[in-house]
């Protein structure tokens, strides 16, 4: 592609974001652009194409449901950009189209477009400042990092860091052989979600309140050290008031924790995450209108079920904090009775008994809502004890496009009127037998 | 209701043509049914071709759906101006991707007429101020 064109295609994403005055250092929201331009969405079910641009009437975008979010929104902002750069062409785009390497110079415009447009310079530098990536010390986890909380495909974003020379030929080779799945493992101490298209957050941290923005299906995982042999639990609200009442001794499973209803005067500031999808420009338009809880009219997309769950509680003893060969060494010195000067992983103030253990959470997301689990380390079996740390998880979780895309169907005016259409007292039959 | 005589052809396509449009769109049928105010059977009818459809029901199925009247009624072939370019162009796609593509494009030009004949249509401008 001559050096000109794919000037052009970047300049028309520019100039496009410029238009419709999208906010450039927040996460883009194409299906909003999509409204914007007056073209009408379509969601459903494809095979083999991930999406079309459809010129009839004033347009369309047809996007595939079958796709993880994130190539969902690169192959809108890949049809936008066809709809801009190519006049009134029908276009269909399958896996070549959007995410390979096409030979058609049509293609790989609308590729350079969508890039440009989900990563516009301003949210690119934001990203890299927030992860602190420089040239040549970026690796796939942070390619995976950086895509997640961008909202974009994995494969796309290792592109733009190609593109903006952050990264050389032969790390982008060896971040897209890689793959997102492997990238992602390594992101999230090795945890594979049950959905597969699904992201994975870790919100291991030391802050007392994690808050995170997620989609449906996201898993989010949190490992605390505990000094089990010790006494020492982590316990959620629920388990903690158990155990003041001294009605049970504490559980060798613990129980699944409180859900508790967050109310929204309690998000005031979600620092946490600096890039967190709560940022998402214009996602409002892709939300259902109104509290979905108050609308009679959807019963399948009515929350009945709490909008996330714990699916796994896992006790590691010794953890991932020491590794085999250290371990090992540990042992192998206890045994020649100088233990503390290669022990440097439990602290000598801190009892023997207990070691460093690791327990680990992990919460899946379901339906869009707001969801937190409360967690508190105590001494297991003293009443009286106060816990000695508390930890909130605050989630508030998105509609993906899909579900956003029905609901918002199940919302729109059915009874505006086109030519052509039948009286509404005509009856016509339906037989298939 | 149940119609007993034998239908023409074309009638045994509509219920199932409601059903493949609506499980395009990944709907439930009590979505659908809660949608129009209709009972979740009484849907069900109809997509089994055991209960006719009134006009109303059928053209806010048709507008829920974002598919054209005349091809959930039985119509054959794509109802578009250029028909014949949009098969050629579709040609190499799965039937069921051709499928949805043509009724889509069938669903944008059915709007396009109603708002007002086949003038060629300005391109959209991105407009100046975020609506």
């Amino acid at each position: 592609m001559s050096a000109s064109r794919r000037a052009d295609a970047l300049v028309a994403a520019a100039e496009t974001l410029d238009a419709l005055a999208i906010d450039q250092g927040a996460v883009i929201d194409p299906f909003a652009a999509i409204d914007r331009l007056g073209l009408t969405l379509s969601i459903t079910k494809l095979d083999n194409l991930l999406g079309a641009v459809v010129p009839q009437g004033d347009g369309g975008v047809l996007i595939t449901s079958e796709r993880s979010p994130a190539i969902q929104r690169y192959t809108a902002a890949h049809e936008i950009g066809h709809w801009i750069l190519h006049e009134d062409h029908l276009r269909m785009d399958g896996e070549t189209e959007v995410l390979g390497r096409p030979s058609s110079e049509m293609e790989r415009e609308a590729q350079l477009f969508a890039g440009y447009f989900l990563m516009p310079p301003p949210l690119l530098n934001r990203a890299i400042a927030a992860y602190d990536l420089r040239p040549g010390g970026i690796h796939s986890e942070d390619v995976y990092r950086l895509s997640r909380d961008l909202d974009v495909s994995y494969e796309a974003s290792a592109r733009r860091l190609y593109a903006a020379r952050l990264i050389d030929r032969t790390a982008l080779t060896q971040i897209l052989e890689l793959g997102r799945m492997s990238a992602m493992q390594r992101a999230s101490a090795g945890h594979r979600p049950a959905d597969g298209l699904a992201d994975v957050w870790d919100a291991t941290s030391d802050e007392e309140v994690v808050s995170l923005v997620v989609e449906e299906h996201d898993e989010v995982v949190m490992g605390f050290d505990e000094q089990r042999l010790a006494g020492w639990r982590w316990m959620t609200a629920e388990e903690l008031a158990r155990r003041n009442s001294g009605s049970a001794r504490p559980l060798q499973r613990p129980l699944a924790p409180a859900v508790l209803p967050v109310r929204p005067d309690r998000y005031p500031g979600e620092r946490d995450n600096p890039m967190s999808r709560l940022t998402v420009d214009g996602r409002a338009a892709l939300e259902p209108h109104g509290a979905p809880e108050s609308d009679p009219g959807h019963s399948d997309l009515r929350r009945t079920e709490p909008p996330a769950a714990v699916v796994e509680d896992t006790f590691e003893a010794g953890g991932e904090r020491e590794t085999p060969a250290q371990r090992r060494r540990r042992r192998t010195a206890r045994a020649r009775g100088r233990s503390s000067q290669v022990d440097d992983h439990v602290d000598a103030a801190e009892p023997q008994i207990g070691g460093n253990g690791v327990r680990t959470f992990v919460v899946r997301a379901a339906v869009p809502g707001e969801w937190n689990l409360q967690l508190y380390y105590a001494h297991a079996y003293d009443p009286r004890d106060e816990p000695l740390l508390t930890y909130e998880l605050r989630l508030r979780i998105q509609a993906t496009p899909t579900t956003a895309f029905r609901v918002r169907r199940l919302q729109s005016d059915l009874d505006q009127r086109l030519s052509g259409d039948p009286d509404d007292r005509e009856e016509f039959e339906v037989d298939v037998a | 209701m149940s119609p007993s005589d034998n239908q023409p052809n074309e009638h045994r396509v509509v219920g199932a043509r409601l059903r493949d449009a609506r499980l395009a769109t990944g709907l439930t049928q009590a979505e659908v049914a809660e949608a129009l105010g209709m009972s979740r059977p009484t849907l069900a009818a109809v997509e089994k071709g055991t209960r006719k459809i009134t006009g109303l029901e059928l053209r806010r199925l048709a507008r829920l759906y974002q598919r054209d009247v005349a091809w959930l009624l039985g119509e054959e072939g794509p109802d578009v101006t250029d028909g014949s370019a949009l098969n050629r162009a579709t040609a190499n796609l799965s039937d069921a991707d051709k499928e949805q593509v043509l009724r889509f494009a069938e669903f944008l030009a059915a709007q396009r007429r109603t708002e007002g004949g086949t003038a060629a249509r300005p391109r959209p401008r991105p407009p100046a101020e975020p609506t």
